[in-house]
């Protein structure tokens, strides 16, 4: 833990291209992250409910769906600011000017508490479900959000140690919770186990978040005098990082919001919408593509980096043309050899899980027809992860506008295809997301292959506009309120 | 008529010979309309009016060149074969390319300025011309030369403009560039007047630079020269001052049915008529400067050449007249100078005056400039029945000596620039000599009348815009 400080320093000693590269590479582990500790700890519990506890269906599946929406909306809420905070962060860094780092956090913490607070207040308004459990569910709500953007400032320490062992001791403190509480249950009028069991489940989430939190202040002391919604005028000045981001985590999940509203969707406490032979397979489906986000972190790391430096070295500090042109001949060899093993590792290992998935699935007593489902939408996060990586690294090569485009065809194709397909039934579930992954994926790698076959163009061209002070919405807005808040 | 001139960096921002040659020209023909296609570097430097705008000016259409830095990319090119190929002569520079310019104006064809530098076309001329020129140097380099050299150029040619019966461009360059362009595209006449050689002018410029890579410096004087002779080559008249810079462009390709010669002119009448109370021999000498403080007219040497002629002129005084606002750290070198060559008892800085007042108790002006074009101050005081000590610049000699066999007589003596010595001795002769001071005067004075009145100059482009007009 008091390592950190000591690797930003050796982080930081690095030139800006670099940081920035890692900082995005870091941005896909943190993408990959949630994944892990969301599916995980919400497939234990749910295991350990079934197996042990003696609670009923309803319950268990009101905690289940809470604690999803939980996490899905607050992935959407954060993931959109994931990309232009890593991107201002890493920028700041460059300059070595650490202290913007809390301010930033906290600015950005209250931006999304407001946000998640009116959310919350129009989601529950009408709901029939008990004050207790709606105030319990909207600070995991909270919790959870902040939770994710304290790996965001984490990571840029590259303290994984820290992450993982408060992931772990947080998880073991729910499932102790949730222990507990099943034991010795406390009184409530309404609900009274699903109540318990969120209760102890978050006090893990909060046992996790303080963590974080605390390394956090304590790696990067906070200086008073910097304005905290400073990061907003990063959204004016790339407005695209955000899109980006918001495009590619609402694009994940619209499939399942629309399909709630479909036939199949069930409607509990006459306030959660979920749909139980859609959900859980996506779920399942979406952790499988955790190995190629982590790959794709080591390659960056190890094969692709230090060819990315040596060709932008080359560019701005005085090479000859041939010197670039063999930089990037090499570089972009680098780069597509190792999209093709990531790729063909991913290919094969989706395909062998799907080959194993009916008996692996059958024993987890899922229905047929989930079993179905899964396969397509196992293919589809196959779809999702390499389309991912593609836009990561566009955005390495400063192609905002390809990275926007494709997070666009990929939430537009994902709403358009799911309503299209919703009246053909069961069987085409999750095909609307595998399609839209498959369009978005080709026409980035179409728009990747030819961008680098000029890549020495863009770069000279888009070095030399000079990035101009952008003075947007944002940045007025980030103003008034350093003076309100 | 409606008349559009084309200033670059003067009019009415800054002031100076041209800038003050312009609010005589517009003061003076109340009855056309005047508009100033102004460019100026960037925002910052046009900020305030210099002069009083004359009623006839019906505005100033203001371009700003770094402005080109605010591009994004826009509109890809649309070019056919032919005209991308007429396109690239024009970047490189090929003798008669100017034809293209149109095209290059047109972000409908060219596309926009960040857009075409990307394009494939354009980017494997760039790529071919530096294998050519130096492979072994830094590409980054090479590439930001040629953007800094094209992107300003054809931002401007892209903005809009005002339509006008005559384009006067008052310089070659970036306003000669346009004015090419302007008479192209609504078939207008064009006409060119240069104060001095404006190619030249940045080729010195540039050679002195520590800003431009040596290697890139060939690269940017051909860029100015090319610039200026695609100017001669369309405007219907180039006008020059003197023989001197019309020399020079008829060197640069002129063609010498084009050439012209109006000197400027100045109010002779009310110069002349001033009074003179010379000083004798015995009281000792009073010498003047009507002069900016700026560099380029090297204060400096002047008191170094009073320093040495105060050796052998007992009760000598120099009062140096002009405004001293524009470099006010140049100012200060000067007046520090002064206090160490322990002259502030001879030399006095007064500011920007009024020269009736001063003049006739002056009995010599002196002008130590590194480079002039034909100095108005120089017309005036000669006009006031002044005699002169001018440094080799610009048309001087011409001034003080006459420009051919029918205008004989001194009216002063020309001295080497950047040369204390020689110009203290001019003073120390001006000072021993008083009759040749007053015969000297009477000589400019006549000069003036003949040749440099206001109404001359005035009449000769009145003229020459009712006959290209027409």
């Amino acid at each position: 833990m008091a390592g950190i400080g000591f690797t930003l320093q050796k982080l930081f000693r690095d030139d800006y291209l670099s940081l920035r590269v890692r900082a995005y590479a870091y941005a896909s582990f943190i993408a990959a992250g949630p994944w892990m500790l969301s599916v995980g700890s919400i497939a234990l519990i749910n295991f350990m409910l079934v197996q042990f506890g003696h609670v009923d269906d309803a319950q268990r599946q009101l905690f289940i769906v809470t604690v999803s929406y939980c996490f899905i909306f607050s992935q959407i809420l954060s993931g959109g600011w994931q990309l232009s905070v890593t991107r201002y962060l890493a920028d700041h860094f460059f300059q070595n000017r650490l202290e913007v780092v809390t301010p930033t956090y906290v600015g950005i913490s209250r931006i999304i508490l407001g946000i998640s607070l009116i959310i919350a207040v129009i989601f529950y308004w009408s709901s029939p479900v008990s004050m207790v459990y709606k105030v319990t569910s909207v600070l995991l709500f909270f919790m959870i959000g902040q939770i994710w953007l304290a790996m965001v400032f984490l990571t840029a320490a590259k303290d994984y140690k820290i992450i993982s062992y408060s992931f772990l001791a947080g998880g073991l403190v729910s499932i102790i919770g949730v222990i507990i509480l099943m034991r010795y249950p406390i009184a409530f009028e309404q609900h009274e186990q699903a109540t318990n069991i969120l209760i102890g489940f978050s006090c893990g989430i909060l046992l996790t978040m303080s963590m974080l939190v605390f390394v956090l202040l304590r790696s990067f002391p906070a200086k008073e005098a910097s304005n905290p919604y400073g990061f907003l005028h990063y959204v004016d000045k790339y407005p695209s990082l955000l899109w980006v981001g918001f495009l590619y985590n609402a694009g994940v999940w619209m499939p399942n919001i629309i399909v709630w509203l479909g036939p199949s969707g069930v409607r509990i406490e006459e306030t959660f919408m979920y749909s139980p032979i859609y959900d859980t397979p996506v779920f399942l489906a979406n952790l499988t593509i955790i190995p190629s986000l982590v790959l794709f972190v080591v390659s960056v790391e190890t094969q692709f980096y230090d060819k990315y430096k040596t060709f932008y070295g080359y560019v701005t500090h005085g090479g000859t043309l041939e010197m670039i042109t063999k930089a990037k001949k090499r570089m972009v060899e680098v780069l597509w050899r190792e999209l093709y093993r990531l790729t063909k590792l991913q290919g094969i290992l989706t395909l062998f899980i799907i080959l194993i998935s009916d008996m692996l699935l059958e024993r987890l007593g899922l229905q047929e027809i989930v079993i179905d489902i899964f396969k397509m939408c196992a293919l589809g996060a196959l779809m999702n992860a390499i389309m991912l990586i593609n836009i990561l690294i566009m955005l390495y090569f400063e192609d905002r506008k390809g990275a926007v485009i494709t997070g666009g065809i990929y939430f537009t194709l994902n709403v358009i295809l799911t309503f299209a397909l919703l009246p053909l039934g069961f069987d085409y579930y999750g095909f609307s997301y595998f399609m839209a992954g498959l369009a978005a994926y080709s026409w980035s790698g179409y728009r990747l292959l030819n961008f680098l076959k000029r890549i020495e163009v863009h770069t000279f061209i888009s070095q030399s506009i000079i990035n101009k002070e952008v003075r947007g919405f944002f940045t007025r807005l980030s103003e008034k309120a350093y003076w309100r808040f | 008529m409606k008349i559009a001139l084309l200033v670059e960096g003067s009019y009415p921002y800054v002031s100076g010979g041209v800038a003050n040659w312009i609010q005589m020209l517009v003061s003076a023909m109340p009855e056309h309309e005047f508009e100033i296609i102004a460019i100026s570097s960037s925002r910052k430097e046009a900020s305030s009016y210099k002069y009083k705008l004359p009623p006839n000016i019906s505005g100033i259409h203001d371009v700003f060149m770094m402005d080109y830095l605010n591009q994004e990319e826009g509109k890809p090119p649309r070019l056919t074969k032919k005209e991308a190929a007429s396109c690239l002569e024009w970047f490189a520079f090929q003798k008669n390319s100017e034809q293209s310019i149109p095209c290059i104006a047109d972000p409908n064809k060219l596309g926009n300025p960040i857009s075409f530098m990307k394009s494939e076309i354009f980017w494997d001329f760039l790529v071919a011309s530096y294998e050519q020129e130096m492979p072994n140097h830094s590409f980054n380099s090479y590439f930001w030369t040629w953007r800094s050299m094209y992107l300003p150029a054809i931002y401007l040619l892209q903005q809009s403009y005002p339509v006008a019966d005559v384009y006067h461009a008052v310089s070659t360059g970036y306003a000669g560039l346009i004015a090419t362009y302007l008479r192209m595209k609504h078939k207008k006449p064009f006409l060119l007047t240069e104060h001095g050689v404006y190619a030249r002018e940045r080729e010195e410029e540039i050679l002195k630079s520590v800003w431009v890579d040596p290697p890139f410096k060939k690269r940017w004087i051909a860029y100015f020269y090319h610039m200026s002779q695609g100017a001669y080559q369309t405007a219907n008249r180039t006008i020059s001052l003197y023989q001197g810079t019309q020399q020079i462009q008829l060197e640069l390709g002129l063609h010498a049915e084009k050439a012209m010669i109006i000197p400027n002119g100045i109010d002779y009448h009310r110069l002349s008529v001033l009074p003179r109370h010379p000083s004798t021999s015995a009281k000792g000498i009073v010498f003047g400067a009507l002069v900016r403080l700026v560099p380029i007219k090297d204060i400096k040497t002047m008191l170094y050449a009073v320093r040495l002629a105060s050796h052998d002129i007992p009760d000598m005084r120099l009062w140096i007249m002009g405004p001293t606002d524009e470099d006010p750290d140049y100012y200060q070198e000067c007046v520090a100078l002064t206090r160490n060559l322990h002259m502030e008892e001879i030399v006095t800085f007064m500011g920007r005056v009024a020269i009736d007042d001063y003049l006739p108790k002056i009995d010599a002006l002196i002008l130590s400039s590194i480079s002039e074009g034909q100095p108005l101050s120089v017309l005036e005081g000669m006009a006031a029945g002044i005699p002169w000590i001018c440094t080799e610049v610009g048309s001087c000699r011409e001034l003080l000596e006459g420009k051919d066999e029918h205008d004989v007589g001194i009216a002063g003596y020309v001295v080497p620039p950047v040369n204390p010595k020689a110009m203290s001795e001019a003073m120390v002769k001006m000072y021993t000599l008083p009759e040749e001071r007053a015969y000297m005067g009477q000589v400019g004075r006549n000069r003036v009348e003949a040749y440099y009145q206001i109404d001359h100059f005035i009449d000769a482009y009145r003229q020459l815009y009712d006959e290209v007009v027409t």
